[in-house]
């Protein structure tokens, strides 16, 4: 689950200082109350909700859902170098409707789909965290997605499914990600299958795949330095119009691939209290490729400790216990370096993290939103 | 002898002057306040430049460009997609007028929100905006805070912008705002939208107007030249804007110089002012050497005068130009506008520096200028107080000297301007200097001249006008220096009237030659300019029309004026006046069909067209730059760039059009152009943005266009006028008032108060007559500097000089006028002399 919605939903408001002002946030940023934002139900009423199941077609819903407001591709992924030096990275794709209505006007720059991306590199040995965005409109090619083959793409940040792989290309910089993933389990169909609840009103769901283990390899060049590196990776793939319901502050959301072959994501979303909504939700997937979908009251997530933002001044867990008794696992959860905080436009924090249990370890990603 | 009491007691002397005192202030307030306005005018253009394009080119190091002025749009997703150069920004612009905003030319800027935050800064102001559909399809757009208020506009209220005749409907979607009013003001010069609109308004379907790019390595912009195909090309954009600027530099220059000039004769001025009052003190100054006051005592003192006027005139005259300055602005960007680039935002710009300059011409013209005569003062001798008569003794002695060292003077100014590097300011420095040397002649001028209207005159002169004439001999020392200040003022004059008056005649003559039909079809829409040909045909078929010249014009870029205009004739009827040909005129045609083209002295001069054999210029066309041979240049008043015209092969080949955008149409003799024009309207839709006007119409209103350019130069030489007056009138003054000795004398021989007003006034009358007569050589000197060099330099055009007598005889009558007038109240006080208070100084 990866609700970067509120991102989108906020830039969509803030989009005065969007148009003309360039994408440049606007200094009262930080003011803006997300979860306002996501609850915001303004001339929604002409997109798709997501309201109950329908079956998944593929590759069709692996593309893009324009009638539905929010949609985004999600790839994050642990890599090393041969003598093990350590990279994470994520990159994400986020489509926004600015309308349902259909578009008028003659010229083809008219578009009512706008596309996102962020792009992250964690160096974990030089503790650096290197994170750049793009955005841009559907117009004339400058970003989109398309089903066959499917790709998706803003200007030259681009992943674009081959025969046998999908091949993942980010440069900022002089920070270049060339990576090619290989499918190694089945997808997992989230929630009922990929039906996702998230709040308790109607429509606070979304459809909701995942891709739990990628096999990747590929180059990481750092300023003059390329790096030969190989991993795993996490793909995710969500759509819905209204994802959440009011009163929700933010989340807090792990994936792991363990060495024992298995693969974890479980989530929370966390009210203005700071109390769970009752909605959290995950999965595991065994080294089989079979997977079964875990509830808020599966799992557990503890925070251990904070770490303080130098840029934002917010307050980050970043270190957890995640306890899943029914599957014996009781990782803890560090993150490699603390600051993975991406600081354009609205904060969150999203970084590389070691889960260490008894007997079992593995690498993962963390994403916490609303601190 | 401490300065204070003496500096004290000059004061007190000019207080008692103060109408003298008040006509030196008004003089050096008169000149500071035409540098300073013209200076404020100048940086005015500079900045009013740099509002108007900011916005425009933003923080760009490149730019993409098309030779037809545009280019294709998928340029755009290729520059993102495939070479990843994520600081680029899609641009459309173009000039539009919009009828709620007071029709005032302004930018139509269409961006892409997503692509600007490297570039412009064009924050939104908070709270209030109809932003829905901005880019799914709504027609909003955004205009400046401070304009929709000045306009009474709100959001929502619809504008219509137009192109030509055509008209859009928009409306306001929010407004643009900025805290800083430099920005604010850059605001007002634009209409901005989403991208989408505004390629919708100009019907540009597929097309932008240019790529703008952040590229900090020469890498990123090779790989872009790479990339790009036949007809693009990658700009820099400071060169580019530099060259655009650029075009207006000269004429700058040229009014710089004019305010100048204006200054020149304030010095002069002073120079007049300051020597007489220390003549007429020369008595006052031998007591106070005599009770002990020193060479530099006096020296000082007579500077420190000086200099209290000098800084009164110059912060009365700066605040003056201040004032003046705002009407400066108005009309020098106008001209602007209309001549070379189109300046959306007017700006006027008052800088520190420029008032610092205004002070300092002020007080270093004064101290220039009051440095002889302080000397002089100094001079006095203590125990003797030397007669005016053994100085002029001294003077007379050295007349023959001065005109030597005046024909020196302008050879060497005749040499300063065949320098072979042309620069406005070795061209003004030699324009003082044949003022300069012309002055030193005319000490000689006036005797021989007084001479020749003595004996001419022997028998029929009256008493009066002898003794007059036998004066302006007798105190040569000063009557000279105020009729060569005369002589300089006049043949201002003449040099600006006949530069104008030649103008305008070459300028008729060159409408008559390129717009010699009586009748001419062209479109309005500055989107399809083409004619439809079946229109073409059907006027060419018209009974009464004898012959028909048939064209077209496209704007197209160029690297080293922007943009040029291109003209292509089916068949040409205009008469071209050739500066340099590479053929026999007879041959020319036959170079334009092979390929060949012929380009306008602007153009030659922007591009950098030697006239001689081989001589070629490289375009950029849309099979990319081509280097063409240049067949002729001709004389031409076209604006902006310059214009070349090729053949219309040359045209369809290398830029794509083979179209007809203008008809001129010649009438077969005695008919009357009213009826045809009625026929082809008739033959139009309703909706056909064409226009049809009479040959007649065109050339008035270009006319009035090129008037316009000399509206300022007409009011720096109106300025320079006051200037001069003033002086005239002030060294007059000061000249007759001083003789009220002999005047004693004379009305104590028996002059009748009459009488002596009479000789007083003839004297004027001949100081005028006298000097008008100086100022023809020179003026006519002056307008064949100002034709052929400073103008053909500033300008690039080059025209005949037209000598008018009747320019001649105005000037020798005004500055007849300006003397006569400038002795009325000396007369009128010289008539009441009251003789034995004249007399009781001996």
């Amino acid at each position: 689950m990866r609700y970067p919605e509120v991102i989108l939903l906020c830039l969509a408001l803030i989009f005065p200082a969007l148009f003309v002002g360039g994408c440049a946030p606007p200094e009262d940023t930080d003011r803006i109350d997300i979860a306002r934002a996501l609850s915001d139900a303004r001339d929604i009423d002409c997109y798709d909700t997501v309201t109950g199941p329908k079956p998944l077609v593929f590759p069709k819903d692996a593309g893009p859902h324009e009638n539905f407001r929010t949609e985004w591709w999600y790839y994050t992924g642990n890599l090393t170098t041969g003598q093990g030096r350590h990279f994470g990275y994520q990159l994400t794709f986020f489509r926004q409707a600015l309308s349902c209505d259909p578009v008028t006007g003659a010229s083809q720059w008219r578009t009512r789909q706008l596309y996102f991306a962020h792009f992250a590199l964690t160096d974990t040995r030089n503790k650096a965290f290197h994170a750049a965005s793009r955005m841009n409109r559907q117009s004339l090619g400058i970003a989109g997605s398309r089903v066959q083959p499917f790709t998706v793409w803003v200007d030259n940040w681009q992943v674009k499914k081959t025969e046998s792989h999908l091949v993942l290309n980010a440069v900022s910089d002089d920070i270049t990600l060339s990576l090619t993933l290989k499918q190694k389990k089945p997808r997992i169909l989230q929630g009922d299958r990929g039906f996702s609840r998230k709040g308790p009103g109607t429509g606070n769901a979304s459809f909701y795949f995942s891709l739990p283990r990628l096999h990747t390899q590929g180059t990481i060049t750092v300023g003059e330095t390329r790096f030969q590196v190989t991993g795993n990776s996490w793909f995710d793939h969500e759509w819905s119009t209204t994802v959440l319901g009011d009163d929700v502050q933010g989340w807090d959301w792990f994936s792991a691939h363990l060495d024992d072959g298995r693969d974890l994501m479980v989530c929370r979303i966390r009210k203005a209290n700071g109390t769970a909504n009752g909605f959290g939700f995950g999965s595991i997937s065994f080294a089989d490729g079979s997977y079964v979908i875990l509830s808020e009251t599966d799992f557990t997530l503890t925070p251990k400790a904070r770490w303080k933002s130098p840029d934002t001044g917010n307050r980050y867990p970043v270190q957890w216990q995640i306890r899943i008794p029914e599957h014996d696992l009781d990782l803890s959860v560090t993150p490699v370096m603390d600051n993975q905080e991406h600081t354009h436009t609205f904060a969150y924090w999203e970084g590389a993290m070691r889960f260490s249990g008894p007997g079992v370890q593995g690498m993962g990603y963390l994403e916490m939103t609303g601190y | 002898m401490g300065n204070r009491p003496l500096i004290r007691f000059c004061l007190r002397h000019s207080r008692r002057h103060l109408v003298r005192t008040l006509l030196l202030v008004f003089g050096i307030a008169m000149g500071v306040a035409g540098v300073v306005a013209i200076d404020i005018a100048k940086t005015s253009v500079g900045k009013s430049f740099e509002l108007s394009t900011r916005a425009l080119v933003s923080r760009s190091t490149h730019q993409i460009a098309g030779t037809g002025l545009e280019i294709p749009q998928q340029v755009f997703t290729d520059i993102r997609t495939d070479l990843g150069i994520h600081r680029s920004a899609p641009v459309i612009s173009r000039h539009v007028k919009v009828s709620e905003l007071g029709d005032r030319i302004l930018t139509l800027l269409g961006v892409d929100p997503f692509s600007e935050t490297h570039f412009r800064n064009l924050h939104l102001s908070p709270g209030e905006q109809d932003l829905s559909g901005v880019m799914t399809g709504s027609k909003g757009v955004f205009i400046s805070r401070s304009h929709a208020r000045q306009y009474n506009l709100d959001i929502g209220s619809p504008l219509h912008i137009f192109l030509g005749s055509r008209k859009t409907a928009v409306t306001i979607a929010g407004f643009l705002d900025s805290e800083n009013s430099a920005t604010g003001r850059m605001l007002e010069g634009l209409v901005v939208t989403d991208i989408s609109l505004a390629q919708e308004i100009l019907e540009m379907e597929d097309h932008i107007t240019r790529i703008d790019l952040i590229l900090d390595q020469d890498a990123a912009a090779e790989k872009i030249r790479e990339h790009l195909g036949e007809g693009l090309f990658l700009v820099e954009t400071d060169q580019q804007n530099t060259a655009v600027r650029g075009l207006s530099y000269s004429f700058e220059t040229s009014l710089t110089a004019f305010s100048m000039l204006a200054l020149f004769m304030g010095i002069f001025l002073i120079y007049n002012t300051v020597s007489f009052s220390v003549t007429r003190r020369h008595r006052l100054h031998g007591i106070l050497r005599a009770i002990g006051a020193t060479r530099a005592n006096i020296f000082f003192t007579v500077m420190a005068e000086v200099m209290v006027y000098a800084v009164i005139g110059s912060v009365f005259g700066v605040l003056l130009g201040i004032l003046l300055g705002k009407g400066a602005v108005q009309a020098v960007v106008a001209t602007v506008s209309e001549m070379y680039f189109t300046l959306t935002v007017s700006q006027t710009h008052i800088s520190g520096f420029t008032i610092a300059k205004g002070l300092l011409a002020g007080i270093l013209a004064a101290f220039v200028s009051g440095f002889f005569p302080a000397l002089s003062a100094a001079g006095t001798r203590p125990v003797s107080l030397m007669h005016r008569t053994v100085s002029e003794k001294g003077f007379n002695r050295l007349v023959p000297g001065l005109f030597i060292c005046g024909l020196f003077i302008l050879a060497a100014a005749a040499l300063l301007m065949r320098t072979a590097t042309p620069h406005a300011g070795y061209d003004f420095t030699a324009l003082f200097m044949i003022f300069f040397g012309s002055a030193l002649l005319t000490p000689l001028l006036i005797r021989v001249i007084v001479r020749v209207l003595l004996s001419a005159g022997m028998g029929s002169l009256g008493m009066m006008v002898k003794m007059a004439l036998r004066n302006i001999t007798r105190s040569l020392r000063q009557t000279s220096v105020l009729m060569a200040s005369l002589m300089v003022v006049t043949s201002v004059f003449i040099g600006i009237e006949v530069m104008t008056g030649s103008f305008r005649l070459s300028i008729i003559q060159w409408v008559d030659d390129h717009i010699g039909g009586d009748i001419h079809v062209s479109s309005t829409d500055p989107l399809t300019q083409s004619l439809d040909t079946d229109l073409v045909e059907k006027i060419r078929q018209l009974p009464r029309v004898e012959s028909l010249s048939a064209y077209n014009i496209h704007p197209v870029f160029s690297r080293a004026s922007g943009k040029v205009h291109l003209f292509s004739y089916r068949s040409d009827q205009s008469v071209k006046r050739w500066s340099w040909t590479a053929a026999p005129k007879e041959e020319l045609d036959a170079l334009l069909e092979n390929g060949w083209i012929f380009v306008s002295e602007i153009f030659a001069q922007r591009h950098h067209v030697i006239p001689r054999q081989g001589a070629a210029v490289t375009l950029e066309t849309q099979k990319g730059p081509v280097p063409f041979q240049v067949a002729g240049i001709f004389q031409d008043f076209f604006m902006g760039g310059g214009r070349a015209v090729v053949s219309p092969e040359t045209m369809a080949r290398f830029w794509g059009h083979d179209d007809i955008t203008s008809l001129q149409l010649f009438l077969a003799s005695d008919t009357p152009a009213e009826p045809v024009m009625e026929t082809i309207r008739q033959m139009l839709d309703p909706e056909d943005m064409i226009e049809i006007r009479s040959g007649n119409a065109i050339k008035q209103s270009i006319l009035a266009v090129f008037d316009n350019t000399f509206i300022i130069t007409s009011a720096l030489q109106a300025l320079t006028a006051i200037v001069a007056l003033t002086g005239i009138l002030n060294a007059v003054m000061a000249l007759l008032l001083e003789r009220t000795r002999e005047i004693g004398i004379l009305r104590a021989c028996g002059t009748l108060t009459g009488q002596v007003k009479q000789l007083l006034l003839h004297e004027c009358f001949f100081y005028g007559l006298i000097s008008g007569i100086m100022a023809i050589p020179l003026g006519t000197a002056l307008s064949w500097v100002l034709i052929h060099i400073i103008n053909q330099r500033s300008f690039g055009w080059t025209y005949e000089m037209v000598l008018i007598p009747g320019v001649f005889f105005q000037a020798i009558a005004l500055s007849s006028a300006a003397a006569l007038a400038a002795g009325i109240f000396p007369a009128l006080a010289a008539g009441r002399t009251h003789i034995p208070t004249a007399l009781h100084m001996e």
